[in-house]
């Protein structure tokens, strides 16, 4: 009861700011929709077959042996 | 023998100096006489664009069409009596109508017009632009101020809220297509709107930034300062003569000027996707932008035949409760798009 | 002469059957023309409210006097929107300017129209017989000048614009010898022609007598005579025109 109560409300609530200040009402659903298309969005596009690119690699990794320092090719 | 050698040497780098600011000079009057004679006839056309939207015919007398009109204005506005009020402030007074053209003539010199034919190819150009706009209201504020006269000075207290409280609307439209190209730089915005036009995508975007724009430049509807019912001219009431030449060929310039900002960022500029090639004599590019910036021009003059002004309350309501909630809903939207779809350009 | 504006007072008149059947194609047009004077699809209703109050206020007004939430008599919410435009629909409206949609549309029709510019110094609009221009001194038929010195228009002219001596003629008939009206002053009100019993000061059609200084606006009896005699056939004509309704 009290849960319908609330829902109700809220319907109401929400309704009254939709015809009331459509603005503000509007903005913030276009401005929802961001967020949730940023969570949803990506796995249904790897569900239908989207892999993510791999990431460049911005470093190099250093081997696994003994440095040898560079000789011969100083100025002058 | 050496002394004379690297005397002749200064003497060629003097040279070279001069030569390269003479070249400077004529590049910047390359473009700086053209956008005089275009916000000339940006005045002739508001003229008779507004008579045709009132079917009346508008000045028709000088030249064929009237189009000699705006010189004829130059000349009479010129031969006027310089009227300075006793009681103004004189350096200010003269610092307002030049630092007003001044700053709208400067935006000028990072518009391409074609590929490679910028004054400057400033990577940062669009912040640029918005600093030369937010700098204009020193024009207005000054001329307030210094003039001493109550219209002036409420039609510069008037203007002052209301650029800076568009700057914020145009800031944001302008943050969403730099976050769509990932570039400050015009003719990369350009590039990237080789295959659609910003306008078609980001359609509610160019409506707040239009805006903006129109408030920016204080155009009906937004065209408070300059209430002639209210404030006899608003914020330059007290210039005459020469000064308010300057007055008036900057807020004319600056009218062109956004015309052609907007076109290059939402008609992508100087390109026409695959109809043009740029090979003829003639530089195609530059007349492309030139009619798509007479596009812009077309509905500043448009918007000002049909709307009436606002009230002040009405302006800065519009603002920051109608255009700053949307405008924010687009700044969240347009990231995410991108972040979900992987298409960020950075 | 030209008169472009004479089916100006009947282009009015199609405007008032609004609701008009489009039985010609002609009439659909003129139907379609008047977007203008169509009722406006608003999407809200109008709030008569204090129209010096600013919106921001009539917010904060309308939110204190909002309703509570109204119930049926089952205790069931009713719905306050119902019937009236979605909200939806209102946003529409909203967000995408239909209404300065229209109103730029209307605008822009007139730009593709033709003006209605008189082109004055080649083309000129009609003038009323009434029309109250530049002063003129009738004579009779016989060449004697109408004007008996009553004073009665000097004594009306509620600018103080005509001055006026005058003497015993050696027949004994009272006669002007001085008619000066300064124009410079004169309102063009007429009062002096209404006032005038034997009809010798009117004002003529002419409104095209601006001069280059200031004296020549001084008009004595001279040229009040010369413009009476210049323009006597036009005088009798408007004031034969005009005569069925003094």
């Amino acid at each position: 009861m009290f849960f319908t109560q609330t829902l109700r409300s809220s319907y109401r609530y929400l309704q009254r700011q939709a015809h009331e200040s459509p603005v503000i009402f509007y903005s913030c659903v276009i401005g929802a929709i961001g967020p949730v298309m940023v969570v949803t969005v990506p796995p249904i596009r790897e569900r239908m077959g989207w892999r993510p690119a791999e990431i460049v690699p911005t470093s190099y990794p250093l081997p696994q042996r003994a440095r040898t320092p560079v000789q011969g090719y100083e100025d002058q | 023998m050496i002394k004379k050698h690297t005397q002749i040497k200064m003497n060629n780098n003097l040279t070279i100096t001069i030569i390269n600011i003479l070249l400077n000079l004529i590049d910047v009057l390359c473009i700086v006489l053209p956008v005089l004679l275009s916000v000339a006839f940006m005045t002739i056309i508001e003229r008779k664009q507004l008579a045709a939207h009132q079917r009346r015919v508008g000045p028709n007398i000088v030249g064929y069409y009237g189009l000699l009109q705006p010189f004829a204005d130059a000349l009479k506005l010129i031969l006027k009596e310089t009227i300075i009020p006793s009681q103004s402030n004189k350096v200010l007074f003269f610092l307002a109508p030049i630092s007003t053209l001044i700053f709208s003539l400067l935006g000028w010199g990072i518009i391409p017009f074609g590929q490679g034919l910028a004054l400057s190819d400033f990577s940062l150009g669009i912040l640029y632009t918005l600093a030369l706009s937010s700098l204009g209201v020193y024009g207005v504020l000054l001329a307030g101020w210094s003039a001493n006269s109550k219209y002036a000075f409420l039609g510069s207290l008037r203007s002052t809220a209301a650029m800076i409280s568009y700057e914020l609307i145009l800031s944001s439209a302008i943050l969403i297509i730099i976050l769509l190209t990932g570039s400050l730089n015009y003719n990369t915005i350009i590039e990237i709107q080789q295959s659609v036009w910003f306008i078609i995508p980001l359609l509610p975007v160019f409506i707040f930034y239009f805006i903006a724009i129109l408030a920016e430049t204080s155009r009906t509807p937004f065209d408070l300062q300059e209430a002639e019912s209210e404030l006899v001219a608003g914020f330059f009431t007290e210039h005459s003569s020469v000064p308010f030449v300057y007055f008036f060929l900057g807020e004319y310039s600056s009218i062109v000027l956004f015309s052609c900002i907007t076109a290059i960022l939402f008609l992508g500029g100087y390109n026409l996707p695959e109809v043009f090639v740029n090979n003829s004599i003639i530089n195609l590019q530059s007349i492309i932008l030139g009619l798509k910036t007479c596009i812009f021009c077309f509905f500043f003059v448009w918007f000002r035949a049909t709307l009436p002004r606002l009230r002040y309350d009405q302006l800065i309501e519009l603002c920051w409760l109608n255009l700053l909630p949307v405008c924010v809903a687009f700044i969240i939207l347009i990231p995410s798009i991108l972040v979900s779809f992987d298409l960020v350009p950075f | 002469m030209r008169v472009p504006r004479t089916w100006l007072p009947t282009g009015v008149a199609p405007r008032i059957p609004l609701n008009l059947v489009a039985s010609s194609p002609r009439a659909a047009l003129v139907a379609r023309r008047l977007l203008s004077s169509t009722a406006p699809a608003r999407a809200e209703p109008i709030h008569h409210h204090d129209p010096l109050m600013s919106d921001l206020e009539a917010k904060v007004h309308r939110k204190k006097h909002e309703h509570p939430h109204l119930f049926d008599a089952k205790g069931n919410e009713i719905d306050p929107y119902k019937g009236g435009p979605s909200a939806i629909d209102k946003a529409v409206h909203l967000f995408f300017f239909t209404e300065i949609i229209r109103g730029m549309w209307v605008v822009l029709e007139q730009f593709f129209r033709e003006p209605y510019t008189i082109m004055y110094p080649f083309e000129k609009g009609p003038l009323s017989p009434r029309f109250r221009g530049e002063h003129a001194l009738r004579r009779y038929p016989s060449g004697e000048e109408r004007c008996i010195a009553c004073k009665l228009c000097e004594a009306i002219c509620p600018a103080q614009a005509i001055t006026i001596e005058s003497e015993a003629r050696m027949d004994g008939s009272r006669r002007t010898t001085k008619y000066d009206i300064d124009m410079t002053k004169c309102i063009y009100c007429g009062f002096c022609q209404e006032a005038c019993p034997v009809d010798a000061i009117v004002e003529t059609q002419n409104q095209e007598f601006a001069t280059e200084t200031r004296e020549e606006l001084l008009y004595n009896k001279e040229k009040l005579l010369a413009n009476g005699d210049r323009a006597e056939a036009e005088i009798a004509a408007n004031l034969y025109a005009d005569h069925v309704y003094r």
